[in-house]
């Protein structure tokens, strides 16, 4: 602002003028002190937090496999050979390996054995606390190349991947995979075959949401329900009527971690040479041998050496 | 700050230094600016205060110029003299002010309050004093617009209550005029509240309708309501659904105070506090020994801010004739799993209390609900008439109390066999007698 006169100095009617009212409202000598203990405070703030805080261990696997195996009905061998396999696996990872039998988790009543999955994903969750992902991996499936890691061949590429807006349950059912779902939000990557939803293969983020889902999943109510196939359906069933649960889902193209044998039923999406996984999922069935489909790939597998 | 007062000083010719001082900084060219900003009027204004001499403003503005004017003319005048004599903080007002506003001093106002408060430190605290005792009674205490405007702004907005009225609708029975009359009372009784405390109501019709394409899911609407309602107020934290047989008897006391300033002291965890279903908590090591430790624990984890729906108990479970709800992510999963067609398909014949009953299956068999759901003594939200509950006439958890000045009244089951009306008309006549007195009735 220019005036027409000059000011008139430093006058008692403009008490703003330089310096002459002090504007801290510490005084002065108390300034030095006052800052360092304000970074004193901080500092201890900090280093408090660090030590007391929910830390995360350092040896805390980032990603836990689980594996429910069902030693009734199989050999010895058979079972050692799956758990070799998923243990070269998790040690060319890192990976935390959790090994329980599906008679730890009775499902009560007439529920069959593949409901134990549930709980024991669950289990495996509250036992790694500081774990972030968990892959269950059914105990009918073979690691055929273990070089890629889960975050570097699905996690990272997760938004690629995602099949959106495809039905739920093949061929047309009404509900379909959300279409404009961002990857960061998904906690739930599993794949369909051709009758539907696979819970054989599947990955899950921890944290509240996946414990809301398993809960859901293995309520009573859908556990006696005699769902014809029994988990799956009632899979089916939560993920096309909540969309609490749908909308954290995604559908990855079944090669990806789910390729079928060719001996299979269903024989879509078939496994070829450099699948990641093999499936054998109806095995169990009289006609056939899991043993003997398993034994024929076991040892065209690559190992990492 | 001398300077200005006595410049501003309504006798004009005032002969003090201020005056002279004006007179001496008030230069003669600025006049033609200020004229030339002018509408018609100041023709007149301007010869006049030629013809004043000195060029007074308040003379002008005295004589019936719109204020307007006069401000500008002022400014256009004396803007320099302004700007050097006024703090900084302190310009916004002066031009908004005109000159004929009685206290208005330029700087000086505040610069004599400054050497007042210097002088009389504790003058100036009493006056301090009695005008925050005078705003926190006319706009906290007193029922005024501008005081709901205000608790509105200051979190009453964040709740919401749900009033569920017309059940039934008519459908199952015909509406009498006692059924109105209730309705009506209810009704007013939660609009007065709402207004009072700033929150908001929203009155829903619960009728029996066929509102599902299959025949499902009829009158199971509570979950679809709580939805609805979240979605039109995006902005508000806590929904308080309320039956319409209720009756908030103590209007005086606001949400916050009575629960949310102090909800983890006021609610409890454990379920084994008043546990009148016998629901096994925590969760039985043998059934559930494979979930997390927080859901293990009896308590949760214990924090207030986890706590994301408040249920009342009566003598045969949970009670959702009065509870609240938060809007959050657990919320959004249990109002989304809370109906379900398997379970209805199984059940719906067994749970005659629909929603209610739903939700104590899913308390007992969906682990993760425990870590969410905290339990509030009955008689804070849903005192019952003698009425209600007659299995347990003698459990003084239950029932409506005057003497503890209980909040609210919650009628249940007064449609069957009891009398709504007169239950509801005796309770309004105990709450306005609770609350007559003159400090009641106006604060």
């Amino acid at each position: 602002m220019h005036f027409a006169l000059p000011t008139r100095g430093n006058h008692r009617s403009s008490p703003f003028l330089t310096n002459s009212v002090s504007r801290s409202y510490i005084p002065r000598g108390l300034h030095r002190p006052l800052y360092a203990l304000l970074i004193f405070l901080v500092l201890a703030f900090f280093l408090l937090r660090s030590l007391s805080g929910p830390g995360r261990p350092a040896d805390a696997p980032q990603t836990v496999m689980v594996l429910v195996l069902n030693r009734t009905d199989h050999s010895n061998e058979y079972i050692d050979k799956v758990v070799k396999n998923r243990q070269e696996y998790a040690n060319a990872h890192g990976y935390g390996l959790f090994i329980k039998s599906t008679t730890d988790y009775p499902p009560g009543g007439s529920a069959g054995s593949g409901w134990s999955r549930i709980p024991a994903i669950r289990h495996a969750m509250s036992t790694y606390k500081h774990s972030e992902y968990f892959w269950y991996l059914d105990q009918d499936a073979l690691i055929m190349d273990p070089t890629p890691s889960l975050e570097e061949h699905i996690l990272a590429p997760l938004n690629s991947l995602m099949r959106r807006d495809v039905p739920i349950v093949p061929p047309q059912s009404v509900i379909k995979t959300y279409k404009h779902v961002p990857a960061e939000r998904i906690q739930f990557i599993l794949t369909q075959d051709k009758l539907g939803l696979t819970p054989g293969s599947m990955i899950l983020k921890s944290g509240p949401w996946a414990n809301y889902f398993l809960d859901a999943w293995y309520d009573p109510m859908f556990r006696f329900y005699n769902f014809a196939r029994a988990e799956t359906h009632a899979l089916e069933h939560i993920v096309q009527w909540h969309p609490t649960i749908l909308t954290k889902l995604a559908l990855i193209p079944q090669k990806t971690f789910n390729s079928y044998s060719p001996l299979s039923e269903n024989a879509e999406n078939i496994y070829s040479d450099g699948d990641f996984i093999i499936r054998f999922p109806d095995c169990y069935k009289s006609e056939k041998n899991c043993e003997n489909e398993f034994n024929r790939y076991w040892d065209k597998r690559r190992t990492v050496s | 700050m001398g300077s200005g007062s006595t410049f501003w000083g309504s006798d004009g010719g005032g002969g003090g230094d201020g005056g002279g001082e004006s007179r001496s900084t008030s230069p003669g060219p600025a006049l033609p600016i200020s004229r030339s900003h002018s509408p018609l009027p100041t023709s007149r204004a301007s010869s006049i205060s030629n013809g004043g001499g000195g060029g007074w403003a308040p003379k002008s503005a005295a004589n019936g110029y719109a204020p307007a004017s006069g401000a500008r003319r002022f400014l256009g005048k004396h803007l320099r003299k302004l700007s050097t004599s006024l703090p900084t903080y302190n310009r916004s007002t002066a031009t908004g002010f005109t000159p004929t506003t009685p206290y208005y001093r330029g700087g000086g106002f505040f610069g004599r309050m400054r050497g007042g408060m210097a002088r009389k430190p504790r003058t100036t605290w009493v006056c301090l004093l009695l005008i925050v005792s005078f705003l926190y009674v006319f706009l906290h205490l007193h029922h005024n617009p501008i005081s709901n405007r205000l608790r509105g702004v200051s979190g009453g907005s964040k709740f919401v209550i749900i009033l569920a009225a017309n059940q039934g609708g008519g459908v199952m029975t015909w509406k009498g005029a006692k059924e109105w009359a209730v309705e009506r009372d209810s009704i007013a009784n939660k609009k007065a509240y709402a207004e009072r405390w700033g929150y908001h109501l929203e009155i829903k019709d619960m009728s029996t309708k066929k509102r599902y394409a299959h025949e499902w899911r009829e009158s199971w609407e509570k979950v679809d309501v709580i939805k609805q309602t979240m979605r039109q107020y995006p902005k508000a934290e806590w929904f308080w659904w309320l039956d319409l047989h209720t009756f908030i008897m103590e209007p005086s006391i606001s949400l916050q105070s009575h629960i949310f300033n102090h909800l983890q002291n006021v609610t409890y965890r454990d379920i084994n506090v008043y546990n009148p279903l016998n629901i096994t908590h925590p969760p039985s090591k043998e059934e559930f020994f494979y979930i997390d430790e927080v859901a293990k624990s009896a308590v949760g984890d214990d924090r207030g801010e986890s706590i994301n729906i408040i249920v009342p108990q009566d003598c045969g479970g949970f009670n959702l004739g009065s509870f609240f709800i938060k809007r959050s992510e657990f919320s959004e999963r249990l109002l989304d799993i809370w109906w379900d067609p398997v379970g209805y398909e199984q059940k719906h014949m067994e749970w005659e209390h629909k929603e209610q009953d739903t939700l104590e299956y899913l308390y007992t068999h969906q682990p993760w609900i425990r870590t969410g759901t905290a339990f509030i003594p009955q008689r804070m939200i849903n005192a019952f008439p003698p009425g209600a509950c007659s299995e347990t006439p003698d459990d003084p958890r239950i029932f409506y109390s005057e003497k503890d000045r209980d909040f609210v009244v919650n009628m249940a089951g007064c449609e069957w066999g009891r009398d709504c009306w007169g239950e509801m008309a005796s309770y309004r006549k105990v709450s306005e007698r609770l609350n007559s007195g003159w400090w009641r009735k106006h604060f």
